[in-house]
């Protein structure tokens, strides 16, 4: 009985590292743009296809890991200068509807190249390791630490580089920042297309365990939005401990009861929004309409 | 007498120029049902949307209240399309009352995204909670099992359609009453500045809350209709893919405006019947569609038909002027 | 003359951090009068009318209306009871016209309570509201805009209209914040129009931080400086006094 939770636990720990991968993108996306840019599942999906295509081909899944985080740091780029930027500073709504349009498009990319079908991607290793008498898949436990290197890499960028520096006070203050003569737009391509990539590689990473279908940053989205209300849109911090958070919900739930994994997450979401409208960690900001 | 046929007159046009394409294109009457019904559905989004300001990603889902409402009724309880038709509206109201103060707190961001995860869940809940009493997947058959209706008998699709013109007649008047009400004023002053309407002693959090239920039960009476015509009803409907369909509709036609979401309507469904005959997948030519329309004609088909209307009335003052 | 105070503060505080924005301030406004709080900017002046207001609540201190405590009342209802406040930055409803920004305030005021279904089945366009709104729509010349979506008006205009979307539902306490603010000349000009037609028989609550354009229709006029109103008397004795003249026109020249 402990084994079966204690593989749970890793396996909640892997979801976390995926979870995190894919919803730090619309996290700082709100935080500095002030977009809620929902075409990140798109680069999700890039990533994953692309992992896909490579490791059929030649067999290498590091190259696919590669390659599949530079597509989809490509496409952001591409996306960031071409669109985007003509969204920055309209209304809110408006760019949500600009960018889950630009992720309909990338699904129909998708769909009028690889096909409709789902499609299993090779296992890149199948070690098992021993813990605790639970027998724990490798693979699992190192995207977890993948994904925790990722948020220890984040913030050493944010706080000892200029560039990072720029970018934290950008969140705080964008105004202050544009004040200062620091090229916000360029700040702004920087951050996006490194948050493009992380969706990539996210996707890149998850795509053994799940395979890839057209349709998988739907699903994904879904938990990415949960993730980034309930960590609050803006934070990193809190990105990272909702998406400990929920990989235990949906992971360790999921074992006690099995709709638990689906409905687990929305419930708590639901909760803390009740309680905490801006999520665990959220920036203060303005409410619907209101100015403080 | 003058004031009322105010009301009507915009309405009675609609209807009457539908019924008339009904007898020049017959073998199209599936097409002009689907219209209303969507319409409807649009309506309830315009409100949200187009009248208050609010995104939200999850419209399938009260689209799904209402049609599951129906045909859970129809498939295990009763016979009666109209008790069917009232439940839904019920239930449709139930969820607006519960949700409405949960949801409407949130701010712009957060409640487009809790609304699509709310989506997903409903998806969920009708595939695999509910299951013994949704089929899941299979859906839920019950055409043999509704009985007729007096006058109408609505099973019939060409008394359908008489039906379905009955319903967009009266809730375009309803529309139309809404949109001059006070009511509809404070929906779109909420939306520009609350802050204001604060201070103007109104309490906001009810206006909202109002209108996030009407938005709900106007989305389940479509949902319904969409329920008894089809005469099944399958987990699809609540897909939240398909949320995308309804912000392009309402874009489409021009957000806050009367006629804006028929319009909507009718070039999104006649767009997707025109592509669906050249590509076989929506997603791309939906998405192309929505930044064209954000970009290009944010005032939508309605927007840009009263523009040009707007210019030619006043060449026609102008010439009238130099006449004389 | 026997006034009675309609507006009154007692210790009021408000802190925002360690930086003390309103300070023990004991304040009184008179029934059908014109008050002018003066003072330099960061004197506290927007923060003080936010709490008369309800936008804040102080952290200490009460304030009175009519006698009745409401220093915890909500801003919507310290509008029915009839205290009724602008903003510094021109706040209307951009996507409506004239008329219906007009009709919303006059709506409100007349329903007093507008219970939620009752503004389903009521039209802007009924005569009871007309009638009002186009009374107050001459009198601040804005008939001839009656139809015009606000967004496009020039600035003046939505300032004339806020003016009116105050005047409309005959409040008992008007506070404006900055009427002034933002305005080019010619706009202030009309705007001070309005307020020498309007002002005389109504309570209002004035914040400038240039004494020049208010002197002429306050009847009592207060200072305030770091927080705290430093002088409260009529305008001439408050001009002179030592203390004003130490904190106050040293800044301003």
């Amino acid at each position: 009985m402990l084994e079966l939770y204690i593989s749970a636990v890793v396996f909640g720990l892997g979801i976390s590292g995926i979870l995190f991968l894919v919803s730090i993108g619309i996290s700082i996306g709100f935080g500095l743009m002030r977009i809620v840019n929902m075409e990140q599942m798109v680069y999700y999906t890039f990533g994953a296809y692309l992992t896909f295509a490579l490791v059929s081909a030649t067999g290498s899944f590091v190259l696919g890991l590669i390659c599949g985080t530079a597509a989809a740091a490509v496409a952001g780029f591409i996306v960031e200068t071409q669109l985007l930027r003509k969204v920055y500073g309209k209304e809110l709504m408006f760019t949500m509807v600009v960018t889950f349009s630009v992720f309909l498009i990338g699904i129909g990319i998708v769909q009028y190249v690889f096909g409709l079908a789902s499609k299993p991607v090779g296992m890149p290793f199948h070690t098992i390791v021993h813990m605790l008498g639970a027998k724990i898949p490798l693979y699992r436990l190192m995207v977890f630490v993948i994904g925790m290197l990722v948020y220890v890499f984040i913030n050493l960028m944010l706080n000892k580089t200029i560039a990072g520096k720029a970018i934290r006070a950008g969140i705080e203050n964008p105004d202050q920042v544009r004040g200062l003569g620091i090229n916000l737009g360029r700040i702004f391509t920087v951050t996006f297309v490194i948050a493009s990539g992380l969706a990539g590689f996210g996707g890149a990473l998850n795509s053994p365990l799940v395979g890839v279908t057209p349709y998988m940053g739907f699903d994904m989205l879904l938990f990415a939005f949960i993730t980034v209300i309930l960590g609050g849109l803006g934070s990193i911090k809190g990105t990272l401990v909702s998406a400990l958070i929920l990989g235990q919900v949906i992971s360790v739930g999921g074992t006690i009861y099995a709709p638990l994994a689906f409905v687990g997450p929305f419930m708590v979401m639901f909760i803390v929004i009740l309680f905490k409208p801006t999520g665990l960690y959220g920036v203060r900001g303005r409410a619907f309409g209101f100015e403080e | 007498m003058d004031k009322l046929s105010r009301y009507l007159r915009g309405p009675l046009t609609l209807v009457v120029l539908i019924v008339i394409a009904r007898y020049f294109f017959p073998n199209k009457m599936t097409f002009l049902v689907e219209i209303t019904t969507f319409s409807i559905y649009i309506i309830a989004n315009d409100i949200l949307y187009g009248y208050m300001g609010m995104v939200s990603f999850g419209q399938p889902f009260y689209l799904g209240v209402g049609a599951y409402a129906s045909a859970i009724y129809l498939a295990h309880i009763g016979n009666n399309i109209l008790v069917a038709i009232a439940l839904a509206l019920l239930m449709g109201l139930i969820a607006g009352l519960i949700l409405g103060p949960a949801f409407i707190r949130l701010r712009g961001d957060y409640f487009a995204l809790i609304n699509a995860a709310t989506c997903a869940m409903g998806l969920f809940l009708v595939e695999k909670i509910l299951y013994p009493i949704t089929r899941g997947d299979d859906g839920l058959w019950y055409r043999s099992r509704m009985h007729a209706t007096p006058l109408l008998d609505l099973r019939k699709p060409d008394q359908f359609f008489w039906f379905a013109m009955i319903v967009l007649f009266v809730v375009m008047i309803w529309y139309t009453w809404l949109d001059r009400s006070a009511m509809g004023a404070s929906f779109r002053a909420i939306k520009v500045n609350e802050n204001k309407m604060k201070f103007l002693g109104y309490d906001t959090f009810k206006i909202r809350w109002t209108g996030y239920t009407l938005m709900c039960i106007l989305a389940a009476l479509a949902g319904s209709m969409y329920a008894i015509n089809y005469g099944f009803v399958n987990p699809s409907i609540t897909e939240p893919a398909r949320a995308a369909e309804v912000l392009v509709a309402t874009l489409l036609g021009g957000a806050g405006s009367v006629y804006g979401p028929f319009f909507g309507t009718f070039a999104f469904l006649g767009l997707k019947d025109l592509v669906s005959t050249f590509v076989s997948r929506w997603e791309l030519a939906v998405g192309v569609l929505t930044i064209i329309v954000c970009f290009k004609f944010s005032g939508g088909v309605w927007g840009t038909i009263q523009t040009i209307g707007a210019k030619i009335r006043s060449r026609g003052k102008a010439s009238a002027q130099s006449a004389t | 003359m026997d006034k009675k105070p309609v507006l009154m503060t007692q210790g009021v505080t408000k802190r925002f951090g360690d930086f003390v924005a309103v300070d023990r301030v004991d304040f009184d406004l008179q029934e059908k009068e014109t008050l002018g709080i003066i003072g330099p900017n960061g004197a506290g002046k927007t923060t003080f009318i936010n709490i008369l207001s309800g936008f804040y609540n102080p952290e200490e201190g009460h304030v009175f209306h009519d006698g009745k405590d409401i220093t915890h009342l909500s801003a919507a209802n310290r509008v029915k009871m009839g205290i009724l406040r602008t903003f510094q930055l021109v706040h209307v409803f951009d996507n409506l016209t004239v008329y219906e920004n007009l009709s919303l305030s006059y709506f409100r005021k007349k329903e007093n309570k507008p219970f939620t279904l009752k503004m389903f089945f009521s039209s802007l366009r009924q005569p009871g509201i007309a009638s009002r709104v186009q009374e107050t729509m001459e009198m601040l010349e804005l008939d001839h805009l009656k139809d015009e979506i606000v967004g496009n008006l020039p600035l003046g205009s939505k300032k004339r209209l806020e003016l009116a979307m105050t005047f409309v539902s005959d409040p008992a306490v008007v506070i404006f914040d900055e009427p002034f603010s933002g305005l080019g000349d010619q706009e202030i000009e009309e705007v001070i129009d309005v307020f020498r037609k309007y002002i005389h028989d109504k309570t209002i609550l004035l914040i400038e931080h240039k004494v020049s354009k208010l002197e002429e229709f306050v009847d009592r006029l207060a200072v305030m400086h770091e927080g705290r109103i430093i002088c409260c008397g009529d305008c001439e004795s408050t001009l002179n006094d030592p203390e004003v003249r130490r904190c106050y026109w040293k800044l301003e020249t």
